[in-house]
């Protein structure tokens, strides 16, 4: 792997524990969902917005921050500046289907960024384990979060492979299906059997109860975190039922 | 063998495959900045997701795979910023689609193709608040871009076109399923994958 974004494998300055970041996630997607009309809803969506930045500054993602930054400034003030941009022209249908969109999501998306980047996979485990969740759910979960990577590793391996043999996206979208996603899903299947009789070596699929050599707990500072979170959520929701305008 | 539990080779399958089909997923998603993709894209899914579900439905063999492949997605739409909505209907989808599956003992085409069919639907949670607010919405700027653009945009993102997505997706879904099965015909059963 040459790129450096392992998942996981990112220092944070200050640590919290998988199960404060999971609060996190879910607080900002659900108070990310807001008319922020009133002034109210404005201050809760600026006090949205500074969370999930410092969470990216706290993961040492200067440069993220950075892009974020701009990003939310050229947002918010394409809003203002739609009614110079004809409506029926393609950019201006593009902004003001995405504008809105992005307004909202951004938030939950960065504070999930941040989850998966900061969390080791084992540490992932532990904490579902922990909050008791069905290792139905959590083992293919951490699969999913395992291979992305692998996906663009196999990938680019198949690109070369087939500029190789002079197959591009010249030769049609059929074509680009057939010898690009099919060669992918082979060898994603069998590196998940390697993975399956791995994952049996590791006691995953016992009826014991598995012990986990990550040590996760709440701390001080996560107890801060998640009563600011709840603060923030009641907010949210209070703001949400207030009457427009 | 229907009520044999999830073995841990079942639980990474569906991970293995979750995975890509959330990258078919995303592909299709990207479409959505052509604005018509935006409202037709679960069609798209539906014809290419065909190809890695089918070969994931050969390979389940018990009831509860194909459920949580739909709560994966869920999980997934929620960690992108779409709220609880897909994670209910994406859970939803799957199970019915599961159960549908179980009646033909996970080996028979017909069932199959109908599960595919129930399943890809779940792609249309992500575009409901689309639908609910784009009438809304586009109301904001009857001022500034006249009558008929508020009509035209209306037009696209109204609730009314509901149905329509729905219908095209089934459609898709159906024929995803078949090049599915060609496909699988054709490349994986000779690499001895099925």
């Amino acid at each position: 792997m040459q790129r450096n974004v392992a998942i996981g494998e990112m220092e944070a300055f200050i640590r919290f524990d998988p199960r404060t970041k999971i609060y996190i996630v879910c607080v900002l997607n659900i108070i990310g969902i807001n008319k922020a009309d009133n002034l109210t809803g404005f201050a809760l969506g600026v006090v949205t917005v500074g969370v999930s930045l410092a969470l990216t500054i706290n993961m040492k993602c200067y440069r993220a921050a950075l892009v974020y930054t701009l990003i939310y400034l050229l947002v918010f003030s394409s809003e203002k500046l739609l009614g110079y941009i004809s409506g029926m022209s393609i950019p201006g249908i593009i902004i003001r289907l995405l504008v809105p969109v992005i307004l909202r999501m951004l938030p939950g998306v960065m504070a999930a960024w941040y989850l998966i980047r900061t969390t080791k996979v084992s540490e992932l485990l532990a904490a579902f384990q922990k909050m008791r969740l069905p290792a139905v759910v959590t083992i293919p979960f951490a699969v999913m979060l395992r291979f992305f990577p692998t996906i663009g590793e196999v990938y680019r391996c198949i690109q070369d492979a087939m500029k190789m043999r002079g197959i591009g996206i010249r030769n049609g979208v059929l074509a680009l299906v057939e010898y690009r996603l099919i060669p992918l899903m082979m060898s994603i299947v069998s590196i998940g059997s390697d993975l399956a009789a791995a994952a049996v070596t590791r006691g995953l699929g016992s009826q014991i109860r598995r012990t986990s050599y990550c040590r996760i707990g709440f701390r001080f500072i996560d107890v801060i975190m998640i009563l600011f979170m709840s603060v923030l959520l009641l907010a949210g929701i209070a703001v949400r039922n207030m009457p427009l305008n | 063998m229907e009520n044999k539990k999830m073995s841990v080779k079942d639980l990474v399958n569906v991970g293995v495959f979750t995975v890509i089909y959330y990258v078919l997923f995303m592909i299709s998603l990207m479409t959505g900045f052509i604005p018509v993709m935006a409202v037709f894209f679960p069609v798209l899914l539906a014809l290419v997701g065909g190809i890695p579900c089918i070969l994931f439905y050969t390979k389940v063999k018990s009831f509860g795979s194909v459920t949580v492949m739909g709560v994966l997605m869920g999980l997934a739409m929620f960690l992108m910023g779409y709220g609880f909505v897909p994670l209910l209907i994406g859970s939803g989808c799957g199970l019915v689609a599961d159960l549908v599956m179980r009646a033909g003992g996970y080996r028979s085409f017909r069932t199959m193709l109908l599960g595919y069919v129930i399943f890809s639907l779940w792609v249309i949670s992500a575009q409901i608040p689309m639908f609910l607010m784009g009438a809304a919405y586009a109301e904001m700027s009857r001022e500034t871009q006249g009558d008929e653009y508020v009509e035209a945009l209306a037009a696209l993102l109204g609730r009314q076109m509901i149905p329509i997505v729905i219908a095209a997706t089934v459609v898709a879904a159906i024929i995803g399923t078949y090049i599915g099965r060609a496909v699988l015909n054709k490349h994986f059963k000779r690499a001895g994958i099925v």
